[in-house]
Formats: C-alpha cells, sequence, structure tokens
C-alpha cells in the first residue's frame, strides 16, 4: 500500500500515490511555468514587472468569473449566463449611480439581482430537473437580450462619485488593479470553504455523486441552488470591477466570458463533469490564459489567433490532467 | 414482518410473509429471481407500503412512510456500488452528512480521519491512509466500509444486498469476516444473495422464499448447500413445518 505524504497546503481530495503529481493544481502550474519560459525567450519584455502585473490584472478580471463557475462546476453544475451577468451587472452599477443614488447602494443592489438571477438559473434547473447547461443557456441569452434591448445598443457610461469606484478596480501599483486583490482573496476563501468547511465537503459530494449525496443526508438542492447564487455573485462583482476599471460598458461585454472562465477552470484540473478540483487550480488557470493572450501579443502574433491557441491549450491541459488521474488511479 | 401481502398491478409479489430477525442474529434471505426478496426488503425499508400486514422493530409495531423514516429507526443498507462519492477520500465518505465540526463551519478534519480509520480497522479492514480516494479500493474493500459506516452511527438492523457478488474469494472473505464481527457487536444482519455458499458462511439461520411465499426457516445448524438448493428447486424443506415467525 503506498503511502501518502502531506505536501504543501492544497489538502482534501488526494488519492495516495507519488503526492505532487496527484495534486489537481500540479499539471497547471508546470503548464504556467513553461508558457512562461517560452515567452520570456521569445520576447524581452515579457518579464519585466509592469508586463507581469499587467498580466495578473487581466487575469483577476476573468479569474472573478472563474472562481464561481469552477465553484459550481465542482458541485456538479453549469452557469453559461456569467457572460450576460457579467455585463448586465456593469451596466446596472453604472445605471442605477448615474441616477444619483450612492453609488454603494447601486453596488449592493446589483449583487442582490445578480443573486436572484443565480436563485433562477437553481431553482429552474433543480425544480424542472433540466441540465444546468440549458438552463443558463436560456438564461444567458435572456438578461442578454434585456440589456440590448434597454441599452437599444448604445454603450453606458459611468458618470457618478468615484469613490467606490477606484476602491473595486483602482490602481494600486504599477499595472496592478484592486481586481487582483479580490480575486486573490476570493480564490482564497473558496479554496479554505472547499477543503476545510462541512460545505465543502457537501459541494464535492454532490457533485460527485449526487445520489450518494441524497442518501447521505446532503441537502444537495439547498447547495446547488447556493452555488448558482455564488457564481451570479461573483460574476457581478467582476463585471462591477470591469467598470470600475474601464468606465464605460459596451452592450456586448461579457460575451465570451463564460466558455473562459469553463477553460480557466478546467486548464486548472478541475473536472468537467464535477466533484473533483481546485479554486487554485482555477486561479492558475486564468492566469494561463492571460499570460498566452499577452505573450501572444508581445510576439507580434496576429490577434486572431489568440483564440486558436487557447483552444489547443485547452485540449493539451485536459488530456495532460486525465492521465496524470488516470496513471495513479485504477 | 407478519403476514406481508403485496401486489404490483395483476401481479402477487407477496403472498403472506412472516419474516423474523433477532438480536444480533444474521439471516440469510434466499430465493430464485423473482421470489419477492426484493419486495420483502424495500417493504422492510421504507421504499413500499405493504398491502396487508404489519411490521414490528424492537417490538413496537411501525410503520414508515420513506426509507429516510426507516433509516432513522436504525436499518440500514448496503449495496456494492451505491453509497460512497468515489471522487472523495475515505474519511470525507466515512462522515459525508455527519460531518464533525469545529465552529460549527469547518471540517473536523483530524477527528474525521481518525475516528474513520479506527473504525474501519476495528472491522478488520487493512486501511491506513483515510486520504485515500474511494475509487482507488476494491469492492470488498469499499463494502466494508459502507458496513463500518453503518454500524459505527448506531445502526440496529444492517441489510446487505448481494455483497460478495463479484467479488473475488479473498474479498468475500474479507467481508464476511467483517460481518461477522458485526454480529459479535449485537447488530442484526439480513444477508440477501444468490450465492448460498457465502451465506452458509456466516448466517445463522435461513428464510426461504419462492413465488411470493415462505416456503421456511432452517437453523444453520441444520442447512447445508444441497438442502438449501433442494429447498429452492424444489420447494420443499426436509421434515419441516413452515415455521411461523
Amino acid at each position: 500500500m503506498q503511502q501518502t505524504k502531506r505536501v504543501g497546503l492544497f489538502g482534501g481530495i488526494r488519492t495516495s500515490s507519488y503526492s505532487l503529481v496527484r495534486v489537481p493544481e500540479f499539471a497547471a502550474f508546470v503548464t504556467l511555468v513553461l508558457i512562461c519560459i517560452v515567452f520570456t525567450a521569445a520576447s524581452s519584455k515579457f518579464f519585466t514587472p509592469m508586463s507581469l502585473t499587467s498580466m495578473f490584472t487581466l487575469a483577476a478580471e476573468l479569474g472573478t468569473i472563474a472562481v464561481g463557475v469552477s465553484f459550481l462546476m465542482i458541485s456538479g453544475d453549469f452557469d453559461l449566463s456569467v457572460g450576460s451577468v457579467f455585463g448586465m451587472s456593469a451596466f446596472l452599477l453604472a445605471t442605477i449611480s448615474n441616477t444619483g443614488v450612492s453609488p454603494t447602494i447601486a453596488f449592493v443592489s446589483t449583487l442582490i439581482i445578480a443573486m436572484v438571477m443565480g436563485l433562477l438559473n437553481g431553482v429552474v434547473t433543480v425544480r424542472f430537473k433540466i441540465p444546468s447547461f440549458i438552463t443558463t443557456l436560456g438564461t444567458m441569452m435572456l438578461w442578454r437580450g434585456v440589456l440590448l434591448y434597454i441599452t437599444a445598443g448604445f454603450p453606458i457610461v459611468y458618470k457618478a462619485d468615484r469613490t467606490l469606484i477606484d476602491f473595486l478596480g483602482g490602481n494600486i501599483a504599477l499595472m496592478l488593479r484592486a481586481s487582483a486583490v479580490w480575486f486573490i482573496l476570493l480564490t482564497i476563501i473558496f479554496t479554505v470553504v472547499l477543503q476545510r468547511t462541512i460545505y465543502g465537503n457537501w459541494t464535492f459530494a454532490t457533485g460527485g455523486d449526487i445520489q450518494a449525496a441524497r442518501a447521505a443526508g446532503v441537502p444537495i438542492n439547498k447547495v446547488r441552488i447556493i452555488n448558482f447564487m455564488i457564481c451570479s455573485l461573483l460574476a457581478a462583482l467582476a463585471g462591477m470591477v470591469n467598470m470600475a476599471r474601464f468606465n464605460i460598458a459596451q452592450t456586448m461585454l461579457g460575451e465570451g466570458k463564460e466558455l473562459e472562465a469553463i477553460a480557466a477552470a478546467v486548464i486548472g484540473g478541475n473536472l468537467l463533469m464535477g466533484g473533483y478540483g481546485s479554486i487554485i487550480g482555477t486561479f492558475v488557470g486564468s492566469i494561463i490564459l492571460s499570460v498566452i493572450s499577452t505573450g501572444l501579443i508581445m510576439m507580434g502574433v496576429p490577434p486572431y489567433l489568440y483564440m486558436g491557441f487557447t483552444g489547443i491549450v485547452v485540449i493539451v491541459a485536459v488530456i495532460v490532467n486525465t492521465s496524470i488521474k488516470g496513471r495513479g488511479g485504477s | 414482518m407478519v403476514d406481508i401481502h403485496k401486489s404490483f398491478g395483476g401481479v402477487k409479489a407477496l403472498k403472506g410473509v412472516d419474516f423474523t430477525v433477532g438480536r444480533g442474529e444474521v439471516v440469510g434471505l434466499i430465493g430464485d429471481n423473482g421470489a419477492g426478496k426484493s419486495t420483502l426488503i424495500k417493504i422492510l425499508v421504507g421504499v413500499y407500503q405493504p398491502d396487508e400486514g404489519d411490521i414490528y422493530f424492537d417490538g413496537v409495531k411501525v410503520r414508515w412512510s420513506s426509507p429516510l423514516s426507516a433509516r432513522k429507526s436504525g436499518i440500514e443498507t448496503v449495496h456494492q456500488n451505491l453509497g460512497l462519492v468515489n471522487l472523495m477520500s475515505v474519511s470525507r465518505n466515512f462522515f459525508l452528512g455527519k460531518e464533525p465540526s469545529t465552529h460549527r463551519i469547518f471540517l473536523d478534519k483530524r477527528k474525521a480521519d481518525k475516528e474513520s480509520m479506527e473504525a474501519i480497522q476495528h472491522f478488520g479492514i487493512k486501511l491506513r491512509n483515510p486520504n485515500e480516494t474511494v475509487q482507488n479500493l476494491s469492492g470488498g474493500e469499499r463494502q466494508s466500509i459502507m458496513i463500518a459506516k453503518a454500524v459505527y452511527f448506531g445502526a440496529k438492523l444492517l441489510v446487505l444486498d448481494e455483497p460478495t457478488i463479484a467479488l473475488s474469494v479473498a474479498e468475500t472473505r474479507k467481508v464476511i469476516d467483517t460481518v461477522g464481527r458485526v454480529k459479535e457487536e449485537g447488530t442484526s444482519v439480513i444477508f440477501i444473495s444468490h450465492n448460498i455458499r457465502h451465506v452458509c458462511d456466516i448466517a445463522d439461520r435461513f428464510t426461504i422464499l419462492i413465488n411470493g411465499e415462505k416456503i421456511g426457516d432452517i437453523e444453520s445448524k441444520d442447512a447445508t448447500t444441497d438442502i438449501i438448493e433442494d429447498a429452492i428447486v424444489t420447494g420443499r424443506l426436509p421434515n419441516r413445518e413452515p415455521s411461523r415467525a
């Protein structure tokens, strides 16, 4: 019988085996290091403080969404509406604040509205027993449609008081923005929740084997619905942080983020089918995505290739993750 | 269970079956496919309601409306491949739904690891690492963990549904040993199986069903595999009146 070695902080779900390799974040971390080496070799501008902080800030914006998406994924569900919630929240923060209402109230109201959107996703999925993929595909189109209708296609500009806005998305040092802080904080919080709390155990179980979880007395419906709400909440936070940074939002803002978030989660070692994964992995996955896009630009690669390249990385990452799990497994 | 009748549509699955299990007794519920074993057990664990007849548990007449209420009374069912979350560790699975906590929301991992290992090793399963992922374990080990879990959480009656199916000889032996220990601790066990030899190794008594009727009970000291097989095929036990429990 192989003995487990306690490795690092990434506790919880690990199999007895040559420890480090089995940690879900491992493959992602190695990928990140490799990609960084390649880009550093390709461009002298890559490994500079300015560039690194800029990449991290970029990662933070997608990463905030990805944390929610991966947490939900671990409990077994998808949320394709995060992009629309993202855009809608940026719009709501600006619009409500522009009417003269305190931005703080606008902020809180938008978060509440987002939670209701998440609640809708959850209740419809659970109550009518439809795949979350479908429910959230529907709400993705619904909220985007509503946004298009209200804005009539025109972008929305933030014109109100800047205190909250600067707190949400202001500059910290070099190219580092407050969004980076939220990203790190959320990663830590949700890693702790997942690995160290009872609710985290329920989340793993609900995604891993929902029948077994139900039989064991886990309140699976509540867990799923709460996780939908968390997911929308984080997407809304990310949207408002985005508005804080750019001060303006196009009506299609956020489009495509849902798939990027899933890509980040999967590259980070999260199982698409749920029941296994890591928020730290998602953290690394988000950084990988932003590093790729920045690195390719620095190399002078045509921007259209970014998506293609990311696609290849996603596939390779999943193949590597799956084979690592497979080798040490049964 | 006394005089249990159950029909599904026009088919009479159980025709007045009596079934008893004593404290700390292992009873083998035997019968060919379609004999009604599964229906009888489903009624016992609260999945179905009997059309006629009563159930007494610990001397008290009960009527369970759902599997949850039967479980609350102390009846636990163990299936070989259902019940554990494959991607999670032994420790996490053991306490799933009943996690020990520190400060209310945090998982007391140390306690979970320690007590799950103690409980499992107590039943003779050689597992040393509470973080071992369940999917890496063998069918027999998984089964034994579920049994240890049920007993740890106070099950009075354990229903084992085909526990040795698809297990190797060594694995089967381990599961039978575990059941033996369970019996020593005073938990009652119903052992449902097609494999008479396996049941013979551990049961105190056999109850034989054919076509929804109980043919009879036979004490294991009076039984051999041949006698039981004959009983299933011919419907007759040697020198026996059908016993009323």
